[in-house]
């Protein structure tokens, strides 16, 4: 990174910190802290429970995974807008209401203390795994552009992080955000423009269209029904919506963000807002990652992404087979980079283009060979396996874009890390001192010592979160990762949840076994069957209402458990 | 004497005359985005041309 880079980023992290110091003077009690004392705008919450979605891994992985493998991602997000009508109708009255800090709390007055605790300790778990990941993406960034080791950036960003939330709680947290957004926002339209700007003389956007559209890497909708595809529209249509449901309506670093509303309707509005943007932007996002796909037609890639790991073989005994395979890597790119600005010749001019077409198909095939051969030199040398799907576009990064931009993406990629993290962090404190620690261990103390607690409990989520963090490295694809934690779990927390809301009978017996059921339930699907993931939310949702109708029903229904809500 | 809900959730919602009619938009819009990825998909297809 050069002086100008350096300065914006400085800048970024410097301001972050600065503001949320001056949010932290307005932090008054446990309410304010996590809460925001109910008084925010539907536009800076819908912006963070945009950002507190769209983490780093949004950024690497997504575009990382579009490289690869197309646009068919956006599948997932196509039921969200949906979602959000859901939420406005049926979950946001009844949390928003019922005055709650925590969405498990509504568990205690609709069902027991023990679904509350169940639901409660769930959370904790999936979310505590999940920033520790949120926390890793970036972190590989770091230690790719800069030559840290991850374990240094993992602290460092974590610290960072760490130190915010504690000082400014949940308003801090919903207004950097903002910031971090529309950063983000930015950020992603300056990446699309270098792109474009960077094409050879005479590429056009319909020529990137094109070479995009004979490998059918803009194949955003797949029909076909097969249930063990990952990404079809079905499986996101109806996978992705159990989710996304579970996931806004659930999740405690969602639901807090909307419970800190002025009211209902700003409380409304905020999902509202999701609902119009969030698709779009995917949409762009996922875009980068296949003009990264044509943009490297023209210009040669790197054989392997992760710097770190062609660092680990060229100091190996495999450094001369990896020398040649990258020299052979880059015979064949120069072979495929001329077919392909001979086949937009030939098309702009009515010429032949179906021996090019078939010209650059031998070369996609032969370089697809290099390149598995290239990750099984790399995972003899490692004795770990090989994935540089995440490390595509930071690459692209350090080759290509100019100082200052360099710096502002950089600075871009952490404010999507972090405004998951702080959200994070924030919601797991809430959780750990009002489901647990307010309810079992110190009933009734005076509010400022509930704020130490959340405080405190703030920095300790933090370090599990670095800690986690620092043991991540081996787990494939992070998107995929962080979604797949959660489908274990989310469904048979959206199932009690829907218990709740929908089953007038339910009680607090079955809603506890039915959340146990629906989550060993998933487990045998997942153990047992190729289902997608995506189907897993759909499996634990309606194992946890069937047993807990069921389980209800044998105990004599709702009178059984003196449910309130 | 009727009085107005406590969170002001009814009314106008900006351009729109009721939630119903927000929340109606809301699928409305989905369904044309899901109609213009498929034809994206379609239109930029050119594996078998």
């Amino acid at each position: 990174m050069t002086a100008p880079d350096w300065t914006v980023f400085l800048l970024y992290f410097g301001g972050v910190l600065a503001f949320a110091y001056y949010q932290s003077r307005k932090n008054v009690g446990v309410e304010g802290f996590f809460l925001a004392n109910r008084r925010l705008p539907w536009g800076a919450i819908g912006l963070s429970v945009m950002a507190t979605q769209a983490s780093a891994i949004t950024f690497i992985g997504t575009t990382g995974q579009a490289f690869d493998d197309g646009m068919g991602f956006i599948q997932v997000y196509l039921p969200q807008p949906l979602v959000m009508v859901v939420l406005c109708v049926v979950f946001v009255p009844l949390f928003y209401r019922s005055k709650v800090f925590t969405a498990y709390e509504y568990l205690e007055k609709r069902f027991d203390p023990k679904t509350r605790s169940m639901a409660s300790f769930i959370f904790l778990v999936q979310r505590g795994l999940a920033a520790g990941i949120v926390l890793y993406a970036p972190a590989i960034v770091l230690s790719v552009l800069m030559g840290w080791d991850e374990k240094v950036t993992i602290l460092v960003m974590g610290v960072v992080t760490i130190a915010y939330t504690y000082m400014g709680g949940i308003t801090a947290v919903i207004w950097t955000d903002v910031i971090q957004m529309l950063m983000m926002f930015v950020g992603i339209g300056v990446a699309l423009f270098i792109l474009f700007a960077a094409l050879p003389d005479g590429v056009s956007v319909a020529d990137v269209a094109y070479i995009g559209g004979i490998h059918q890497m803009w194949e955003s909708i797949d029909l076909s029904w097969d249930p063990t595809n990952q990404y079809t529209l079905w499986s996101g249509m109806i996978g992705g919506f159990f989710l996304a449901l579970a996931y806004f309506g659930t999740d405690q670093s969602q639901v807090q963000r909307y419970l800190t509303a002025s009211s209902l309707k700003q409380s409304r509005l905020s999902l509202i807002f999701n609902a119009f943007v969030k698709v779009p932007m995917q949409f762009f996002i996922l875009a980068i990652g296949v003009f990264l796909f044509v943009f490297y037609h023209f210009e040669q890639p790197p054989l392997v992404f992760n710097t770190a790991e062609v660092a680990v073989v060229q100091a190996s005994d495999q450094a001369e087979a990896f020398e040649a395979l990258e020299a052979e890597h880059a015979t064949l790119h120069a072979g495929r980079r001329d077919a392909t600005l001979s086949l937009l010749d030939a098309r702009h001019g009515d010429g032949d283009v179906s021996g090019l077409r078939q010209q650059i198909a031998d070369y996609d095939d032969r370089l697809e060979a290099l390149r598995d051969e290239s990750k099984a030199l790399v995972e003899v040398v490692r004795g770990a396996s090989s994935n540089d799907v995440n490390y595509v576009f930071p690459s692209y990064l350090i080759q290509y874009v100019p100082a200052g931009v360099l710096g502002l993406m950089i600075a871009v990629i952490f404010a999507a890390a972090m405004s998951s993290l702080d959200s994070e962090l924030t919601a797991l404190s809430s959780a750990t001192v009002i489901d647990f620690y307010r309810r079992y261990f110190r009933k009734g103390d005076t509010d400022a010592h509930y704020l130490l607690v959340s405080k405190v409990t703030t920095l300790l989520w933090g370090g599990v979160a670095c800690l986690f963090a620092l043991y991540a490295g081996q787990l494939g694809s992070l998107l995929e990762a962080v979604n797949q934690v959660g489908s274990f779990f989310y469904g048979s927390l959206l199932g009690v949840f829907l218990l709740a809301f929908m089953v007038k009978g339910a009680n607090g017996h079955g809603a506890f076994w039915g959340l146990v059921a629906g989550m060993l339930s998933v487990a045998v699907v997942s153990v047992t069957t190729d289902l997608a993931w995506l189907y897993y939310n759909v499996v634990g949702t309606f194992a946890t209402i069937v047993v807990g109708i069921a389980v209800s029903g044998m105990t004599g229904g709702r009178a059984a458990t003196g449910a309130s809500a | 004497m009727i009085e107005a809900p406590e969170d002001g959730d009814d009314g106008r919602i900006g351009i729109f005359p009721s939630w119903t009619a927000l929340y109606a938009s809301v699928i409305v819009v989905t369904l044309v985005m899901i109609l213009l990825l498929y034809w994206f998909t379609v239109a930029l297809d050119f594996s078998a041309s």
